[in-house]
């Protein structure tokens, strides 16, 4: 009956918490009182693709997590685990200090150098997935390894940057979603909604993954190929959001935490969950940022470490207590 | 007499190595359709490496493994899981999912909707005796109850021959009957091959003149015996070197090992 009641309470109250979260995305379309004209303008052209963005991105952000904490079978597994947000905040960091950030091909310099980045780094651990030798275990070390090495990597180029790059690099690694308009929006979609459906088809592969690779091997599942669709679905999926918003690693993190917390682990569940879970709560913390402080703006990295960080611990302590 | 049955696996010169050393050094052997076979031999001996090489998870060396005639290396996943299904030594599980979910992922090699595969899942439950725990998450659920969950994930995969490791290891004597009962069950239906360190469970699965042990010891296949066997106690104390000591005859013949006899005064 303990045992019962405990997992209840921390359901429960997860579930509501999902749930509140929608609240975000119609927070994101209210703000201050604006003259009728002014109001139209910013309503359409600023409030609305930033929900767009906020949800679109949130969503990825989300179920990328999702698939890399299946795949790594470790709930501290996230794109930041393999290499992918080192590689886009070298990226960014190049395309400021050596002034091809504000070159246009089409995208900013730093949203290209950022997507070229995270790729780049993705593709050294992806090559590694490929190896029928290498056990998952050893991928996630790779990855790891290969944030390191870029962290460092990043930190040289700092260190020869001149005052303003460094300030535009940190506004660029807190995370932001307020330079994204409906051009954005429409490049960077076809690319995302792309990369959910190869996610999303690879559920049952998911299922069988979280009980071991050598089962899932042993009941019909084909490891490597599972493992380099999920692994490139993930890095393309996070490149592209983080190209455009900045390393909003968070997201990632807690909110298939919390799915799991709140409806089990069945990855039939969890997938698509995270994915609704994700828009919803970076819309939120997106308009909580913008909303909470008249004056400035928090950046929405800040706010989701901020909001979500709580939400988990208590989730977590509800679950334990007893 | 093998040509009158079908012969579902061989195993033919298989050669493991780990570095230098040969984990499998020129096992043959080959298990018939319907055909009971426990493995046995001290730690170390090779067992669970046969069974994981069975399984394609690792290289083969040299030799062959054969399932129908075919190399096990040219099935597609899907085929092979269609004919072999595996027991692992403990299936440990982090993820808080029902047993239900366990089971049905399973039937993985099934192109089917999710309501027949769960509907299998619950069947395959059943027929463990795992049905109460359907819903339970099967991190919350005690050893017994999770081996009985494992062993409804086996049936459930309706693989034509079942590979057990040690299935009974670390459950109470109750529930190791019941393990093995539930395996001689299967046994009925295919063919089964297990691992273990527990001689007198062996006759649970059927018929001891129709069930052979195979002993491993240091990578190699040193005797290939049906369980009722009289010489069985001699061969064993030569397997392991220790005193052994039988009771009984035939299927109730138990087998025991037995200490040096020295104390502490």
């Amino acid at each position: 009956m303990h045992v019962t009641g405990r997992v209840l309470t921390s359901r429960w109250v997860g579930r509501a918490a999902l749930f509140a979260f929608w609240l975000g995305p119609i927070l994101g379309l209210f703000g201050p009182r604006l003259s009728h004209d002014v109001e139209s303008f910013v309503f359409w052209q600023l409030r609305v693709p930033r929900v767009i963005a906020g949800l679109l991105i949130g969503a990825s952000l989300g179920l990328a997590g999702a698939v890399t904490q299946a795949l790594f079978r470790n709930p501290l597994a996230t794109p930041s685990t393999t290499g992918t947000l080192a590689g886009a905040t070298l990226g960014a960091l190049l395309a400021l200090v050596f002034g091809v950030a504000s070159t246009s091909i089409g995208m900013p310099g730093i949203a290209l150098c950022a997507f070229a980045g995270a790729l780049a780094t993705s593709a050294i651990v992806l090559g590694a997935s490929t190896s029928g030798r290498l056990r998952t275990q050893d991928i996630l070390l790779i990855g790891i390894a290969v944030t390191l090495a870029a962290s460092s990597a990043a930190t040289v180029v700092e260190d020869i940057a001149d005052a303003p790059a460094l300030v535009a690099a940190s506004r660029w690694s807190l995370g932001h979603l307020s330079q994204i308009g409906y051009d954005r929006i429409r490049m960077a979609a076809p690319i995302l909604l792309s990369c959910w459906i190869l996610l999303l088809s690879q559920i049952r592969a998911l299922q069988l993954l979280v009980l071991g690779e050598d089962v899932a091997h042993a009941r019909g599942l084909n490891v490597r190929r599972a493992r380099v669709i999920c692994l490139s679905g993930c890095a393309l999926a996070v490149a592209t959001a983080v190209a455009w918003c900045g390393p909003i690693a968070f997201v990632g993190l807690i909110v298939p935490a919390i799915v799991r917390l709140a409806w089990g682990g069945n990855q039939r569940v969890v997938l698509p969950l995270s994915l609704f879970t994700g828009a919803a709560l970076l819309s939120l913390c997106d308009a909580l940022g913008r909303l909470a402080w008249s004056k400035h703006e928090v950046p929405v990295g800040v706010v989701t470490a901020a909001f979500g960080a709580p939400v988990l611990v208590a989730l977590i302590a509800l679950r334990d207590r007893g | 007499m093998e040509e009158i049955c079908v012969t579902e696996l061989i195993v033919d010169q298989l050669v493991i190595a780990r570095g230098t050393r040969r984990v499998l050094d020129g096992i043959t052997l080959r298990v018939g359709y319907q055909e009971r076979v426990a493995v046995i031999g001290p730690n170390g001996a090779g067992k669970t490496t046969l069974l994981r090489a069975i399984l394609g998870l690792i290289p083969v060396q040299q030799g062959r493994i054969l399932l129908d005639g075919v190399p096990t290396g040219n099935l597609s996943p899907l085929e092979r899981a269609a004919k072999l299904a595996w027991l692992p030594q403990q299936a440990l599980v982090q993820e808080p999912i029902t047993a239900l979910e366990f089971v049905q992922a399973a039937r993985y090699r099934f192109q089917e909707p999710n309501q027949i595969a769960r509907e299998a899942a619950r069947r395959a439950l059943q027929r463990a005796g795992a049905e109460p725990w359907a819903h339970s998450l099967i991190t919350r659920i005690s050893g017994g109850e999770q081996q009985r969950v494992a062993l409804a994930a086996l049936f459930a995969q309706e693989a034509t021959v079942l590979l057990a490791d040690e299935p009974a290891n670390h459950l109470d004597p109750a529930q190791q009957v019941s393990a093995w009962t539930l395996l001689g069950q299967a046994a009925c239906a295919g063919t089964i091959l297990v691992i273990t360190h527990d001689i007198n469970l062996v006759p649970l699965l059927g018929d001891v003149s129709q069930t052979r042990i195979v002993a491993l010891n240091r990578g190699q296949l040193v005797f290939d015996v049906l369980a009722n066997e009289p010489s069985l106690p001699e061969r064993l104390r030569e397997l392991y070197g220790i005193e052994m000591l039988a009771y009984g005859q035939a299927a109730s013949r138990v087998i025991v090992p037995r200490g040096p006899g020295e104390r502490c005064t």
